[in-house]
């Protein structure tokens, strides 16, 4: 029997409603409606109010959630590469080891102590070289220390991992200006790693600075060039050691850095720098020119196969083998300037 | 239809490749697809557009953080809305209570209208197009107020199931609970709710 119950039969409506009764049962329920009215009303209400919520319309979401989502993930993605939590971490295991070892010494120190007076009170005198000259009250007056060689002149001063940039015969100074830095900056190091430029790279906090070949420069601006609609402003520095010169470019594109990186020699280049300089200053009004960022954020968020969000995502590249740098140098200096 | 549902299964699975092999194009399709779905839900589960909003991102976020844990097992609709129900039952834990207005605060000049029409219509259908009055703004405040009401798991079954158009299959697997559960539940959800609108209407 069915009625047994009111919340059996509001089970078995309801699923009656979805259609989700078996053979046997859809036919006992339809039974049963046209026996008891009671039953039959309460399915009807059930219906409508089923109906009603099924026709409720959808809120669509905010339009700022793609956006919200990607900035979320970004404040992630900087959270997790924050020096600042290694420093904490790093902190918090000093912070151990340093009080293990005051710990440590304060049990080591009186047991040293007492250890050297039992010591000075046991041993027996030697006759030959005394080291200790005990007055007759017995204080230790004078020690002699063992006999100690001269002092080194200089003290090696350790050699740290830096590379010479002081012979580059080509310096340049990149300044990346962008909204988003943290993608830049990840475009950057995954650039210097594929191109195995790790060793001639000095890194700082959104800046590197890269000694080698300008051929090896030249492969690196291929990849870099994906940083380019991603920044407000670029600007170039080249600067001529050799002539104690220097000339800024504004506006600077790769293709742009990719020929000075072609020159032969500092003067050709500063000449050359100097044309793009003007060339940039001539079209600045070009609205198509140049890296003014017209794509909207979802855009680039659709295409960027480099996002930020899941970089573990990302297909693994193998950085190529850095070649042997025997000719001339060059310099590049890359700051990622927030704007 | 049943063919075109598959597609939109394909394509997810298809989607959710491409989002692991790294294609940020397919993921934001992804999150185009299923954004106003998740939303909806769950703003009629928490009751608060803002809150609703957060839980959303929070969601997709924590989709593509654990993208590379989702084994296929279930199809990404249900796996999304297990997220999307987890967050917003913790969220409804945190909170004491969901802040409601309560029915009677815009006073019977303003809903009394509404109510009429909403209690007009549950009796007899014949009264009013439940279409024009699903889109009844006041009705439509009578109604998300009911649902909060709710208990949280009568709640979310009911959206899930009336709102989302759900089977009791993905239902299931959605709240990770057995199909007898999501009948029970869902009877018991619809009876709550019914008790309550004959509450707010009189």
């Amino acid at each position: 029997m069915i009625r047994s119950g009111k919340p059996e039969i509001d089970e078995l409506l309801s699923a009656y409603l979805d259609g989700q009764l078996s053979d046997r049962q859809h036919t006992e329920v339809k039974r049963l409606l046209r026996n008891d009215k009671e039953v039959s009303e309460r399915l009807h209400q059930l219906s409508q109010q089923k109906q009603l919520l099924g026709l409720l319309p959808i809120e669509t979401a905010p339009t700022g959630l793609l956006d919200s989502i990607q900035t979320s993930l970004e404040r992630q993605f900087i959270l997790q590469h924050d020096p600042q939590s290694g420093r904490s971490a790093a902190g918090a295991r000093q912070l151990f080891v340093r009080r293990l070892l005051t710990a440590a010494a304060m049990l080591i120190l009186p047991a040293g102590l007492l250890a050297v007076v039992v010591y000075m009170i046991m041993s027996p005198a030697r006759s030959s070289a005394p080291t200790t000259k005990v007055d007759p009250g017995g204080a230790i007056l004078t020690a002699n220390l063992p006999t100690q060689g001269p002092l080194p002149r200089e003290l090696p001063i350790p050699k740290t991992a830096t590379v010479d940039t002081t012979f580059s015969p080509m310096s340049f100074t990149l300044i990346l200006k962008t909204p988003e830095p943290i993608v830049v900056d990840s475009l950057l190091k995954k650039a210097i790693f594929n191109h195995a430029l790790f060793n001639a790279t000095v890194p700082n906090l959104w800046s590197y600075t890269i000694t080698t070949s300008p051929e090896s420069l030249i492969e690196l601006m291929q990849d870099l060039r994906a940083a380019w609609p991603k920044c407000r402003e670029t600007e170039l520095v080249a600067f001529g050691r050799t002539v104690h010169s220097r000339q800024e470019v504004d506006r600077i594109t790769p293709d742009q850095i990719v020929q000075l990186l072609q020159q032969p020699n500092a003067v050709s280049a500063l000449a050359l720098a100097k044309n793009f300089s003007g060339l940039n200053a001539f079209v600045a009004g070009v609205p198509s020119y140049g890296v003014t960022r017209t794509a909207p954020q979802e855009e680039w968020f659709v295409e960027n196969p480099d996002m930020p969000v899941r970089p573990e995502l990302a297909e693994p590249t193998r950085p190529v083998p850095a070649k042997p740098v025997d000719g001339p140098r060059a310099t590049l200096h890359i700051v990622v300037e927030p704007r | 239809m049943q063919k075109q549902l598959d597609n939109i299964s394909i394509d997810d699975a298809v989607l959710v490749r491409r989002c692991r092999q790294g294609d940020s194009s397919a993921l934001t399709r992804l999150i185009v697809k299923y954004q106003d779905r998740i939303y909806n839900a769950i703003l009629k589960i928490c009751g608060n557009p803002d809150d609703a909003a957060e839980l959303s991102q929070e969601t997709f976020v924590k989709v593509i953080e654990h993208m590379d844990s989702f084994r296929g097992n279930s199809t990404f609709y249900t796996w999304l809305f297990r997220i999307a129900v987890n967050l917003s039952y913790n969220h409804c834990r945190r909170r004491v209570k969901i802040a409601t207005v309560s029915l009677d605060a815009g006073g019977d000049s303003e809903f009394g209208s509404a109510k009429a029409q909403l209690g007009a219509w549950l009796a007899d259908e014949r009264v009013a197009d439940p279409a024009s009055l699903a889109q009844n703004r006041e009705v439509i405040h009578i109604l998300t107020q009911c649902l909060a009401r709710l208990d949280d798991d009568h709640r979310v079954v009911v959206v899930l199931r009336d709102i989302e158009g759900m089977s009791y299959a993905e239902i299931a697997e959605a709240l990770e609970v057995e199909l007898g559960t999501v009948k029970s539940r869902l009877s018991r959800a619809r009876a709550q709710l019914r008790e309550v609108l004959e509450t707010a209407l009189q």
